[in-house]
C-alpha cells in the first residue's frame, strides 16, 4: 500500500468537520431516526427467540409424545411475525424521517448559500464562475444531503443490530455463539486492514478526481484553441497523464485489497458459514451442550451476522466521498459578506462624494486614492483605457464592495451607514449586461417596484422604445423572456432601460457601450438612453470621447488614479486628455466622423 | 432481470476485450458460487434431519451432509473469491478504459459537437459517473447474478422439501418481481419529478449569477422570488417524489414482507397439522427469514443498476456521436491562400437553413468583411471554413484542395481564427500567447504583443508576463482576452485568418488595437473577418452583405455598395447616423 500523504489527511479532517457542521439543522431529526432505528436493532432478535421457543414446544411436544398445543404455536408465530413486522416498520419510519430530514437539509443548505450570496461583495461574483455555483447548489447539496442524513443512523443500524443478534447469541447458548463468531474476528481484521488510512486516501482519489475533471474541462472547454494551433496531442496528454495517475493510484490502492476483501467476504460466506455452524452445533449437540433448535437458530443468527456488519463499510465510505464537496459547501458559506448597517441613517440630499477611496481586488490595486463628486442633476463621464478602473468606480458607487480606505458617502453619510433599501431607492445603473430573467416582461420591468401597475410599466416601456414591439408579441406583457420570445441584444437593452425607467432613482450609473451594444438596434436604444438620463444625476462609464463631450464634468483616469477633472473645454490642454483624443482620432477630426465607430 | 440484461451488454460494450472476457467469466464464477450458495441453504434441511434423527436423510448420513456441505462451501469460495476478483479487476479496467475512449473520442470529435454545457458533462462523465459506474460492474453485477441465482436454487430445493412450500414460493416469486418491477416504476416516477424541479433550479441559479447586480440594484437579493420559488418547487416536488418511491418500496417491502408473514404462518400450519416434521417446521421458518435478506439484495441490486442507466445513456451518446471523415494525408499541395465557397448551403437543425446557396472566392492576402443582420450566418460562414462542419450542399476549397481532403493538423495550419468567445488557458500570459508558435525569441512576441495592445496589459498587471490567467481566462476582461487572441493569431503566421469581430461596443483604445493587428495581418494573410465596426468594415477589399435568410444580396467594395443604393448603403447610413450620437 502507498504512502499517505500529509495533505491527504488534513483533507479528509476538513470534510469531516464541513460534514459535521453542515448537518445541524436536521439534528434533530437524526436524533429521532436514530431512536426509532434502535427501537429496529432491538427488536432484531425476537424472531429467533420465537423461533427457539417453537422449537422447544414441537421437540417436547414429540419426545413426551403429548398433544400439540396448536394455540400456543400460533401465539409464537403471531409474536415471530409481530416482532418481524414491527421491525420493519420502525426501520421504514426512521428511513421515512431521515428522507425528509435529508431534503430539509438540502433546502436549508441552499437557501444558506443564496442569502450569503446575495450579500458578498459583487467583485466576487466575476472571479467566480456560474458553473461552479451551480455545482455547489445542485450537485455539491446532493452528494451532502443524503450522506449527512443518513450515515448516521445507518452506521449505528449496522453497529446496533449484530451487536443486538450476538448478545442474544450468547444468552441463548455461549458455546454456540463463540462458534457463530469464529471467522469474525479474521473478516474484522481483513476488513480492518482494507479500510486502514480509506479517509485520507479517498481524499488523495478526490484531488485525483480533481485533476482529471480540470483536464477534460480544459480539453472541451479550449478545444478549438487546441486543434487550431495544432496541440491536441498536447491538452490531450495533460488530460491522459491525469488518468494515468488516477488509474494507478487508485489501482495501487485497491489492487492488495481485492484480494483482501475477496478472502473477507469468503469468512463470511454463507455456506462457509453453514458449515461451520452446523458441524460446530452438531459436536455440542452431540455432546450435551446445546439443544437443536439452538443450534438452528444460531446457524441462522450467523448467516445473517455479516450482511448488516458489511454495510457499515460501505456508508462508511461514501461519508468520506462527501467531504469534499461539503468543504466546497462550508467554503460558500464563508465567504466575507458586505456588512449591513443596524443603525441606518438617512442620506440628507442627493450629492455623492467620494473621498480618498482605495481599492484593490486581491493584490491589484485598482483604485487609488480617488475623489469625486456628483452634485444633483450633472453628468459625470469616466473615461481612461480598460483596466483604469472606471467600472470599479462605478460600482463602488452602487456599494458592490466596501472600499478598502476612504468613505463614498451619499447625502453625506457614508453608504456603509444606509440601508441597502434607502441606497438602492437612490441609484440605479444600466450596464452593458442587461441582466433580464426567464419571467415575463411585466416581471423583468417592474423588478423594483413589483407593484407597479400596468399603465406604469408600458409608461416606461413606450419611453425606452420596446412597447410597440411588446405589444406586437401574442402574450403582450406577460411573454416570458427566453420561452415564449428570444429578444435581440438591443431589445433586452430596452427592456432593462425601462426597468432604470419605472424604478426611477435620482441617481443613475451607466455604461456608455450600452448604446453600441447591438448594431442592428443602436438608434432605437440611443434614444431611450437619452431620455433616461434626463434631470437624473448620471455617472456614465464612457468609451467614446465623442459622446460625453458635453458632459458637466469628465474625469480622466489611469491607473486607478483620477489624473484630471474638468469639462471638455478646461481638459483640452490636459496631456492626458490630449492621448484620448487623439487615440479617439480627433486632433486629425474634429467632427468626430465615423472613425471613432 | 431484463433491465440488466439489456445494460450489461453496455457494461461490456466499453470494456476492452480483456476485460469483457475477465468480467463475464467472473459473473459466470458469482453465478456458480449462487448455486452453491442455493444449495448449502437447501442442505440445511437434510443435514438436520439427519442430526435430529441420527438417520440417513436421503440415503446420506448427518457425517455425510456435512461432508457434502464442505465440498459446497470450498467450491463457493472458491468460485466466488475467483468471480470476485475477476469483477473487481474488470471493474476497474472498465473505469480506465471509459476514461481513455472518452478521451480519445473528445480529441476526435468535430469542433461543432461542443456546446456549453459540454465540459461540465464530459468532466462529470470521466470522474464522478465513471466512479459509480465502474463500482457497478465491479459488484453489483456479481452480487445481483449470485443472489438470483441462489434464489432460484433454493426455491428447487424447496421443492423437494416440501412440494406445498414449492408451490407458494414458485407462485410468490415472480408476482413479487412484479411488484419490485412496479416500485421500479414509482421510484423512477419520483425521480423524473425530482429532475423537472432540478433543472429549474440549475437555469436560476445561473440566472441569480449573472444578474446579481440588477437583483440587488432591486432590492431583491436574497428574496429573489423565483429563485426562492423553485427552492420550495424542488422540495415540493421532491416530497411528492418521495411519496412516490415511498410507494415503490412499501409495495415491494410489503410484497415481501407479506411473503414471509404467509410463508411462516403456513409452515407452522403444517408444522401443527403434523404434515412436516417438527424440526423441519423450525428449519423452514428460520431459512425463510434469511431469504428475505436474499430478496432485498436482490432489489437493492437493481435499484444500483437502474440508478446507472444515465450515465450509460449519456456515455452511449458520446460515444455514438458522428465524426467527420478524415483524410489519413492530405491530398496535394495547397496552391496559395485562396478561399472558395461554392454553393454553400448549411442548417444546425433540419428545415431551417442559416445559410443557403453561398458562392464567393476569397483571393489570396485579400480582406474580405461579412456583413448583416444579427442571425443571418455570419460567424457560421467562417465556422464553416474552419470546418467546425461540413456543408450540407455545395464546397469549399482552401487553395483548390477540398476541405474534406485536408487532415486535421495541415487545414489548422492553414488557418488561424479569432474568435468572440476566447478561451484562454490557466497559464501564464506568456504561455498563453506562446501556444500559437512555442520556439518563438522574445522579439518576435514583443512585437505581437505591442501591435495586439498585450504589451498594454503586461505592463498594467503586478505579475506581467506570468500573470496567470485562470480557468477559460476569467482574470482578463473580454476585450483583454480578445487582444491575447489577436496576438496569438499574429504570431502563428498562417496563411489564412478568419476573425469574428466583438459585437459588444469596444473603447477606442481597444479598436485602434485590432485596427492595427488587422493592417498587419492582411499583409500576409487572407484574411476574411464578421465586421461590426464600420472601420473595419471600410478596410475591406470586399464586403459581402447578407440577408435575414442566408443569401448574399450584395457582394463589392464600400464605395462601389455605396453607389448600389442597396440594402448596404441603408446599413451604412443607419449605422453612422447612430455612431454619431451623443449622450451629452
Amino acid at each position: 500500500m502507498s504512502v499517505v500523504k500529509e495533505q491527504d489527511h488534513q483533507n479528509n479532517q476538513a470534510g469531516q468537520t464541513a460534514m459535521k457542521r453542515l448537518s445541524k439543522p436536521i439534528k434533530v431529526w437524526v436524533t429521532i431516526a436514530q431512536v426509532l432505528t434502535i427501537f429496529s436493532a432491538l427488536l432484531a432478535f425476537v424472531p429467533y427467540l420465537a423461533l427457539v421457543w417453537l422449537g422447544d414446544i414441537f421437540l417436547s411436544v414429540q419426545m413426551a409424545g403429548e398433544q400439540l398445543r396448536a394455540e400456543q404455536v400460533h401465539e409464537v408465530v403471531e409474536l415471530l411475525i409481530m416482532a418481524f413486522l414491527s421491525r420493519l416498520f420502525f426501520h421504514a419510519l426512521s428511513l421515512i424521517i431521515t428522507h425528509f430530514a435529508d431534503m430539509k437539509l438540502r433546502f436549508v443548505i441552499r437557501q444558506q448559500i443564496v442569502s450569503r450570496l446575495s450579500r458578498v461583495p459583487l467583485a466576487w461574483f466575476s472571479q467566480t464562475d456560474s458553473g461552479k455555483i451551480r455545482n455547489a447548489v445542485q450537485d455539491d447539496t446532493k452528494t451532502v444531503h443524503t450522506v449527512v442524513a443518513h450515515a448516521p443512523v445507518d452506521v449505528l443500524n449496522g453497529v446496533l443490530s449484530p451487536l443486538v443478534l450476538l448478545v442474544f447469541m450468547f444468552v441463548v447458548n455461549w458455546r454456540l455463539a463463540l462458534v457463530g463468531v469464529a471467522t469474525i474476528p479474521l473478516y474484522f481484521f481483513l476488513q480492518g486492514l482494507s479500510m486502514k488510512d480509506m479517509g485520507p486516501k479517498t481524499a488523495e482519489m478526490n484531488r485525483h478526481l480533481a485533476k482529471v475533471s480540470s483536464s477534460m474541462i480544459e480539453l472541451v472547454a479550449g478545444i478549438k484553441v487546441v486543434k487550431a494551433f495544432g496541440k491536441t496531442g498536447e491538452a490531450h496528454q495533460n488530460y491522459q497523464e491525469a488518468t494515468k495517475d488516477f488509474s494507478q493510484a487508485y489501482w495501487e490502492w485497491c489492487a492488495p485489497l481485492i484480494g483482501l476483501c475477496s478472502v473477507a467476504g469468503e469468512l463470511i460466506s454463507v455456506p462457509l458459514l453453514l458449515l461451520i455452524n452446523l458441524g460446530g452445533g452438531a459436536l455440542l449437540f452431540v455432546a450435551g451442550f446445546a439443544s437443536l433448535p439452538q443450534v438452528l437458530a444460531c446457524t441462522l443468527i450467523a448467516i445473517v451476522l455479516p450482511v448488516a456488519i458489511s454495510s457499515v463499510a460501505n456508508t462508511t465510505w461514501s461519508y468520506q466521498m462527501a467531504g469534499a464537496a461539503a468543504v466546497r459547501l462550508c467554503n460558500i458559506m464563508d465567504i466575507p459578506v458586505i456588512p449591513e448597517t443596524n443603525s441606518p441613517k438617512q442620506p440628507n440630499g442627493l450629492t455623492v462624494q467620494v473621498q480618498n477611496v482605495t481599492y484593490s481586488y486581491g493584490d491589484t490595486r485598482a483604485l487609488n486614492d480617488v475623489t469625486l463628486t456628483l452634485k444633483p442633476n450633472t453628468i459625470t463621464a469616466l473615461i481612461g483605457p480598460s483596466g483604469s478602473g472606471k467600472s470599479t468606480l462605478a460600482t463602488l458607487i452602487a456599494r458592490f464592495d466596501d472600499p478598502q480606505s476612504g468613505s463614498i458617502c451619499l447625502g453625506g453619510v457614508d453608504l456603509r451607514d444606509i440601508s441597502s433599501q434607502t441606497l438602492y431607492n437612490n441609484i440605479a445603473f444600466v450596464l452593458q449586461d442587461p441582466m433580464l430573467m426567464n419571467a415575463s416582461i411585466r416581471r423583468n420591468i417592474s423588478l423594483a417596484k413589483p407593484d407597479a401597475t400596468m399603465d406604469d410599466v408600458r409608461r416606461a416601456a413606450k419611453v425606452a422604445q420596446i412597447d410597440d414591439y411588446i405589444m406586437s408579441l401574442p402574450k403582450g406583457y406577460d411573454s416570458v423572456l427566453g420561452t415564449d420570445c428570444l429578444l435581440s441584444g438591443g431589445e433586452s437593452q430596452r427592456i432593462s432601460i425601462a426597468r432604470a425607467i419605472l424604478a426611477d432613482a435620482p441617481i443613475l450609473i451607466m455604461d456608455e457601450a450600452t448604446a453600441f451594444a447591438d448594431p442592428d438596434s443602436e438608434l432605437e436604444i440611443q434614444k431611450a438612453l437619452s431620455t433616461l438620463i434626463q434631470n437624473r444625476t448620471v455617472l456614465v462609464i464612457a468609451h467614446r470621447l465623442n459622446a460625453i463631450l458635453g458632459a458637466d464634468q469628465i474625469a480622466v483616469m489611469e491607473n486607478g488614479n483620477i489624473v484630471a477633472v474638468g469639462t471638455h473645454q478646461e481638459l483640452l490642454h490636459h496631456p492626458h486628455y490630449q492621448a484620448l483624443l487623439r487615440q479617439g482620432g480627433f486632433p486629425d477630426d474634429k467632427e468626430g466622423e465615423e472613425n471613432h465607430e | 432481470m431484463n433491465k440488466s440484461k439489456r445494460l450489461l451488454p453496455r457494461f461490456h460494450r466499453y470494456m476492452v476485450n480483456d476485460d469483457r472476457k475477465m468480467h463475464q467469466k467472473g459473473t459466470g464464477l458469482c453465478i456458480l458460487s449462487g448455486i452453491l450458495i442455493g444449495l448449502a441453504l437447501g442442505i440445511m434441511m437434510p443435514a438436520a434431519m439427519a442430526l435430529q434423527t441420527m438417520n440417513p436423510q436421503w440415503g446420506l448420513s448427518f457425517r455425510d451432509w456435512v461432508i457434502v456441505l464442505a465440498s459446497v462451501a470450498l467450491l463457493a469460495s472458491v468460485f466466488s473469491f475467483w468471480g470476485t476478483k475477476l469483477s473487481y479487476a474488470a471493474g476497474l479496467g472498465f473505469m480506465k478504459n471509459v476514461q481513455k475512449i472518452v478521451g480519445n473520442k473528445v480529441a476526435r470529435l468535430p469542433l461543432g459537437w461542443f456546446q456549453a454545457d459540454s465540459a461540465g458533462r464530459l468532466s462529470r462523465m470521466v470522474t464522478q459517473e465513471m466512479l459509480s459506474t465502474g463500482q457497478t460492474a465491479a459488484f453489483f453485477i456479481g452480487q445481483l447474478v449470485k443472489n438470483v441465482s441462489a434464489v432460484i436454487v433454493f426455491c428447487i430445493a424447496i421443492w423437494f422439501w416440501n412440494w406445498q412450500l414449492g408451490i407458494l414460493l414458485t407462485l410468490a416469486i415472480p408476482v413479487l418481481f412484479l411488484l419490485m418491477k412496479i416500485s421500479q416504476v414509482c421510484v423512477g416516477k419520483g425521480n423524473s419529478l425530482e429532475d423537472a424541479a432540478e433543472q429549474e433550479i440549475a437555469s436560476r441559479v445561473v440566472e441569480f449569477y449573472h444578474c446579481q447586480g440588477a437583483l440587488r440594484a432591486c432590492h431583491t437579493g436574497a428574496d429573489y422570488e423565483e429563485l426562492k420559488s423553485s427552492f420550495v418547487n424542488s422540495k415540493r416536488q421532491s416530497v411528492r417524489g418521495l411519496w412516490w418511491s415511498a410507494l415503490g418500496q412499501v409495495l415491494s417491502g410489503m410484497g415481501v414482507q407479506m411473503l414471509v408473514a404467509g410463508m411462516i404462518t403456513f409452515i407452522s400450519l403444517l408444522g401443527v397439522a403434523g404434515d412436516i416434521e417438527a424440526l423441519e417446521t423450525v428449519v423452514m421458518i428460520g431459512v425463510t427469514l434469511r431469504f428475505t435478506t436474499l430478496l432485498n439484495d436482490i432489489a437493492s441490486s437493481l435499484f444500483g443498476m437502474e440508478d446507472r442507466r444515465q450515465m450509460l445513456n449519456s456515455l452511449d451518446e458520446v460515444m455514438g456521436a458522428p465524426e467527420m471523415s478524415v483524410v489519413a494525408k492530405t491530398k496535394g499541395q495547397p496552391k496559395n491562400a485562396d478561399i472558395t465557397l461554392n454553393c454553400v448551403s448549411f442548417s444546425y437543425t433540419k428545415d431551417k437553413p442559416v445559410i443557403q446557396d453561398i458562392s464567393f472566392t476569397v483571393p489570396a492576402h485579400k480582406m474580405f468583411a461579412v456583413v448583416g443582420p444579427s442571425g443571418c450566418g455570419k460567424t457560421t460562414i467562417i465556422k464553416l471554413i474552419a470546418r467546425f462542419y461540413d456543408v450540407d450542399e455545395g464546397t469549399i476549397h482552401i487553395g483548390n484542395i477540398a476541405l474534406r481532403d485536408y487532415t486535421t493538423e495541415d487545414l489548422f495550419r492553414q488557418i488561424s481564427f479569432v474568435f468572440q468567445d476566447v478561451y484562454l488557458f490557466n497559464d501564464s500570459l506568456k504561455n498563453n500567447i506562446l501556444i500559437a508558435k512555442p520556439d518563438a525569441t522574445d522579439q518576435e512576441l514583443h512585437a505581437v504583443a505591442d501591435l495586439a495592445g498585450v504589451t498594454e496589459i503586461v505592463q498594467r498587471l503586478p505579475d506581467g508576463w506570468d500573470t496567470i490567467c485562470g480557468e477559460g481566462g476569467r482574470s482578463l476582461s473580454g476585450g483583454e482576452r480578445q487582444r491575447v487572441s489577436i496576438a496569438r493569431a499574429l504570431l502563428k503566421h498562417a496563411p489564412i485568418v478568419l476573425l469574428d469581430e466583438a459585437t459588444s461596443a469596444l473603447d477606442a483604445e481597444n479598436e485602434a488595437n485590432i485596427v492595427r493587428s488587422i493592417e498587419v495581418l492582411r499583409k500576409n494573410s487572407t484574411l476574411v473577418v464578421v465586421a461590426h465596426k464600420l472601420e473595419t468594415i471600410r478596410m475591406a477589399d470586399e464586403i459581402i452583405v447578407l440577408d435575414q435568410a442566408g443569401r448574399i444580396t450584395e457582394a463589392g467594395s464600400h464605395e462601389e455598395l455605396l453607389k448600389q443604393n442597396g440594402p448596404y448603403k441603408e446599413f451604412w447610413a443607419k449605422r453612422s447616423a447612430s455612431a454619431q450620437w451623443k449622450l451629452a
